[in-house]
């Protein structure tokens, strides 16, 4: 005799839709189209001309690259798939699920749970190709903290002090970035000192555009730190306040930097697939993946990641960046899953009856 | 709710909305009908009269504009009423990249049967309905009439209280058929209720105690098989064994006892007693 209470219930809802995000004409055409890509020379000529490319800058730009096209088809494909569900329904799957005893809002987080289920394998798996194609790689630094600074303009010879404000970096590095303003002269050289106390590291480089300039944290120490850039060339130059100033320090090894990127991936993505689930419901399959999409681009175009990193995918370009330099992102923001789940399960609300 | 009949409407309105500005077209006017329990109803009508709708709605798959929907005296919205139906879908909309097996153990659980039960019965089923040799195949590759016979064994799986089918003779050949009339023969047995909804009436007409039909949404009969169909003062006889001689003396008699024959055709074959026939052979 069939029960209300019956366990396993949804389970088998579940892997269903799972199986559906790991369609093999889908899958296996991604991951070969990447193994493919993977081939290829992702860092860029001028770099290899001028000399300035490392292994580790090598491998990080092919992860970038690759998890940059990965993520894009995968992004696309998401919204199209999650807007498909409501359609499915409406098509006839309905018909099924609602004639058993089963309770509409759970079928929902079964369907949506299901799908983000094989999305996260999905890109586990790409991010298996992604790692074989670039190379594991050696130790590498994570991206601690920030601190976010005012733009300012320093003249050939002027100095400014930037207060690094909370808990003070005790090792590793400081990164500030900065450009040469265009004016007569487009290149000028910089010193960027590092200062805790009586202790003071320094690091002095010329700049041509912008350019992130890195210094060490003095140690044995524990006094505030103060950053201090002084201008020693013949043009002026700007603290570029669009990007934070960055707290470095050695951790883990390259390819942590795919699961960064997976882990925020899925729980986006996730996101999203409730997102144009929920648009199913009120419109046709095509607009819903539209207007995921539109959504999708908004909140991961300007600086929205730096500002906001609780908003799934915010921070992805962001990560990415970071990854293609053969270094580590900060953690996730840690509101990120909540923030997902909210998403997810509260797009039952937008989808509204299916009949 | 021990006592209640099968089904109950009762002023039942449905509406689908249309258009942009999702307009309301009424498909079903005020619909009341009774099923009482252990009986099977044949819901008769052209296309488009409202049947499906009439189904999804006793099936709890779509909520009616106005009324009152009682399967088994519980509004059929809810789950509990829910566990004791069972629902065949016009179009067999099930998960075609599945396998008939896991489909079925996907049908099973949603229905709640318990899983050390589930797959026993889903084997079982497939023999009776004649695709326990397809039993691993993907639905996607089955044909109509296979993909009927899937249906079937779904909605028998959880062996329900109240039976709904929707054209369950769409697409059936006369195997089929044969094994649908078999499941419904035992689910009469075993005290279900059953409806069935068909636009051809001959099709199940000998499993119906009463029959219903439908007209634009309105109900324009319901009543008792017998009473519906039957012609006053026509009956239908069945002869085996006598030669032309004999049967036109009968004919003679008919006509001078004021009698009239209507038709005097050669009974046929049935397409089943025709398969046999040509396996024994072959």
């Amino acid at each position: 005799m069939p029960s209300v209470e019956g366990r396993g219930r949804y389970g088998e809802l579940f892997r269903l839709w799972m199986k559906r995000s790991l369609a093999p004409s889908w899958s296996l055409s991604l991951l070969g189209l990447l193994a493919l890509l993977s081939l290829a020379d992702w860092t860029p000529s001028a770099l290899q001309a001028g000399g300035l490319t490392t292994p580790r800058l090598a491998r990080g730009l092919e992860r970038q690259a690759l998890w940059t096209i990965a993520l894009l088809l995968v992004s696309g494909w998401t919204a199209w798939h999650g807007a498909r569900v409501m359609g499915r329904w409406r098509d006839g799957e309905w018909s099924w699920i609602s004639s058993r005893p089963v309770a509409a809002f759970r079928v929902w987080l079964a369907t949506w749970a299901g799908a983000s289920a094989g999305l996260g394998l999905l890109l586990v798996a790409v991010g298996m190709v992604v790692e074989v194609g670039a190379g594991l790689g050696a130790e590498t630094v994570r991206l601690v903290a920030t601190q976010e600074v005012d733009d300012a303009r320093l003249e050939p010879g002027q100095t400014m002090e930037v207060h690094w404000q909370g808990d003070t970096p005790t090792t590793g590095t400081v990164r500030v970035f900065l450009r040469s303003s265009p004016g007569m002269d487009p290149t000028t050289d910089v010193r960027v000192e590092a200062r805790r106390g009586k202790k003071v590291a320094h690091t002095e480089v010329r700049l041509d555009g912008r350019r992130g300039v890195e210094v060490e944290v003095p140690t044995q120490s524990n006094r505030p730190l103060i950053v201090v850039i002084t201008d020693t060339g013949g043009g002026a130059l700007a603290l570029d306040g669009s990007t934070p100033m960055e707290w470095w320090r050695p951790a883990g090894y390259e390819w942590f930097g795919s699961c960064s990127v997976i882990w925020r991936a899925f729980l986006g993505l996730s996101a999203l697939l409730g997102l144009a689930m929920g648009l199913g419901g009120r419109m046709s399959a095509a607009s819903a993946a539209g207007l995921s999409a539109c959504l999708l681009l908004m909140a991961t175009t300007g600086d929205v990641g730096y500002r906001r990193p609780w908003i799934p995918l915010a921070d992805l370009p962001a990560v990415l960046t970071i990854v293609g330099e053969g270094r580590l992102p900060m953690s996730g923001h840690l509101l990120l899953p909540l923030v997902a789940i909210a998403v997810g399960a509260s797009a039952w609300c937008l989808a509204g009856r299916v009949r | 709710m021990p006592g209640a009949p099968a089904l109950e409407l009762s002023d039942l309105v449905s509406c689908y909305r249309i258009g942009l500005l999702q307009r309301k077209r009424e498909v079903l006017h005020g619909v009341n009908l009774t099923l009482e329990r252990g009986k099977c109803l044949g819901l008769v009508g052209p296309n488009g009269s409202g049947k499906s709708t009439l189904l999804q709605i006793l099936a709890g798959v779509q909520r009616p504009e106005r009324g009152v929907v009682r399967v088994l005296g519980e509004d059929p919205r809810k789950a509990l009423a829910r566990t004791r139906l069972a629902y065949l879908p016009e179009d067999s909309p099930f998960p075609a990249e599945l396998s008939a097996l896991v489909a079925l153990d996907l049908l099973g659980a949603l229905a709640g049967l318990p899983r050390k039960e589930l797959r026993s019965r889903a084997e079982r089923l497939l023999e009776r309905v004649g695709l326990a040799d397809q039993r691993l195949a993907p639905l996607r590759t089955f044909s109509r009439g296979m993909m009927r016979r899937f249906g079937l064994a779904q909605a028998f799986l959880s062996e329900p209280e109240v039976v709904l089918l929707d054209e369950p003779t769409a697409g059936l050949d006369a195997p089929g058929f044969a094994v649908l009339e078999d499941l419904i023969s035992e689910a009469r047995n075993r005290g279900a209720s059953l409806v069935l909804a068909s636009h051809l009436p001959s099709d199940l007409l000998q499993h119906c105690d009463d029959l219903a039909l439908l007209l634009n949404g309105h109900l324009r009969a319901h009543g008792p098989t017998d009473e519906l169909l039957a012609i006053k003062g026509r009956v239908q006889l069945e002869l085996e064994g006598m030669g032309p001689a004999p049967l036109q003396e009968l004919e003679d008699w008919v006509r001078e006892a004021g009698g009239k024959v209507r038709s005097s055709l050669p009974s046929g074959r049935s397409l089943l007693e025709l398969y046999g026939q040509t396996e024994t052979h072959a």
